[in-house]
């Protein structure tokens, strides 16, 4: 047991795979980039790596550090001409698909009359 | 008591019967207000057959038994015509029977001075003479009813037999029996159809050269019989009879009007 751990030749080539995907490259496309770098692979090969990779599975002590959380950044001072509201009582109420009773369902577009009225036609 | 005063009459039928001929009828009935000259409103509830809307082109179909909202509103919609036509669908009854009971349409239909007249088919079988009683017992004198026959469908022996048919005798119930139309009548009305791309009605039928003279004749006998008939019970399909217009003609028969005699049938006299 023991030994160096598996690692897939196309590790080293995962960013320029992703990059090439998110460009909308076929997978044959890529195939063909890697071999240009000398890299002899399949479609399938190329395929089931980047799947695997998506599920984020690494191998005991593999495991890459947590992610730093982005911080907040400052938001860009307000242009002046929109003013600044200083109270939220001083906004105009949302508009609202209610009347008065909030029970009362919204009113319906008037329907087109349903009924059909036949002109008589006395000569038939 | 004075009898309230009608200015609309509103024609339905309540049975859950499928295939009796509920919706021939209100054709036949829409046929002869066309021929009187009383403007007729119409709307097709029975979204399995769209036998109205498919002949009638300006008929909407409105599913009104889906909910009782869409037929409060079938029913707030109803226009000012004098007569307002609707085609129920089969299996409805329970339903329209319930809505009519707690939307109180019928006090709400008194106050527009509107009548309801059921058309009753006197179909033998239990489903329709189930329902025939159940609308009955839920409407009783409240509308005006008409006894509607339809040999070619069912037999009606049973209900002339019972205490309702002799209930709407003794309050002289109109009675409606639809002529039977032949197989290749049909058949002919349906290529008709087929060729002008639209549902023929009888009415239009009838004057479709495509058709061959005898089934031409035997729509006319239909619809001469359903006139016939629907204007001898105008005083339920009408407000008032007074708005008929155009009336039928009638010919005299002459071999009705006179028996054959059993001792001498041969003694003929012109």
């Amino acid at each position: 047991m023991g030994g160096k751990p598996f690692q897939s030749k196309l590790e080293p080539h995962y960013d320029s795979i992703r990059e090439a995907r998110r460009n909308r490259q076929t997978w044959q496309a890529i195939v063909e980039m890697l071999a240009a770098k000398g890299v002899t692979t399949s479609r399938p090969a190329v395929y089931s790596f980047m799947k695997r990779k998506r599920k984020r599975r690494y191998a005991f002590g593999m495991e890459p550090d947590e992610p730093i959380l982005p911080t907040v950044a400052t938001l860009p001072s307000r242009p002046k001409s929109i003013p600044e509201t200083s109270n939220l009582s001083d906004l105009p109420p949302p508009p609202s698909e209610f009347e008065t009773d909030p029970l009362s369902l919204p009113p319906k577009a008037k329907a087109k009359p349903k009924w059909a009225v036949l002109k008589p036609n006395p000569k038939t | 008591m004075p009898e309230p005063k009608i200015n609309h009459r509103f024609i339905t039928c309540f049975q859950s019967s499928g295939r009796i001929g509920k919706s021939t009828m209100l054709e036949g009935v829409l046929a002869w207000a066309s021929f009187a000259g009383v403007p007729a409103a119409i709307v097709d509830c029975d979204g399995e057959h769209l036998t109205l809307s498919k002949r009638f082109p300006e008929a909407a179909f409105v599913d009104a038994t889906r909910s009782k909202d869409e037929f409060l509103q079938l029913m707030t919609s109803m226009p000012d015509s004098p007569i307002s036509v609707a085609d129920f669908p089969a299996q409805a009854t329970e339903f329209l029977l319930d809505s009519m009971q707690s939307l109180r349409v019928l006090d709400a239909l008194e106050k527009s001075e509107t009548r309801m007249t059921v058309l009753m088919f006197a179909a033998d079988d239990p489903t329709a003479t189930a329902s025939m009683a159940k609308t009955y017992r839920a409407l009783g004198h409240r509308v005006d009813y008409i006894v509607v026959k339809n040999p070619a469908r069912f037999r009606s022996s049973l209900f002339d037999e019972s205490a309702l048919a002799d209930l709407f005798r003794q309050n002289k119930v109109p009675l409606i029996e639809l002529p039977a139309v032949t197989a290749t009548t049909l058949q002919q009305i349906n290529a008709a159809s087929a060729e002008q791309r639209r549902h023929l009605t009888l009415a239009e039928a009838v004057k479709m050269r495509g058709l061959h003279q005898m089934c031409r004749f035997e729509i006319e006998h239909f619809l001469n019989r359903v006139y016939v008939q629907c204007e001898d019970a105008a005083r339920v399909l009408v407000p008032d009879p007074a708005l008929i217009k155009n009336k039928v003609t009638r010919l005299a028969d002459r071999f009705a009007a006179k028996p054959v005699d059993e001792f001498s049938p041969l003694n003929i006299h012109e």
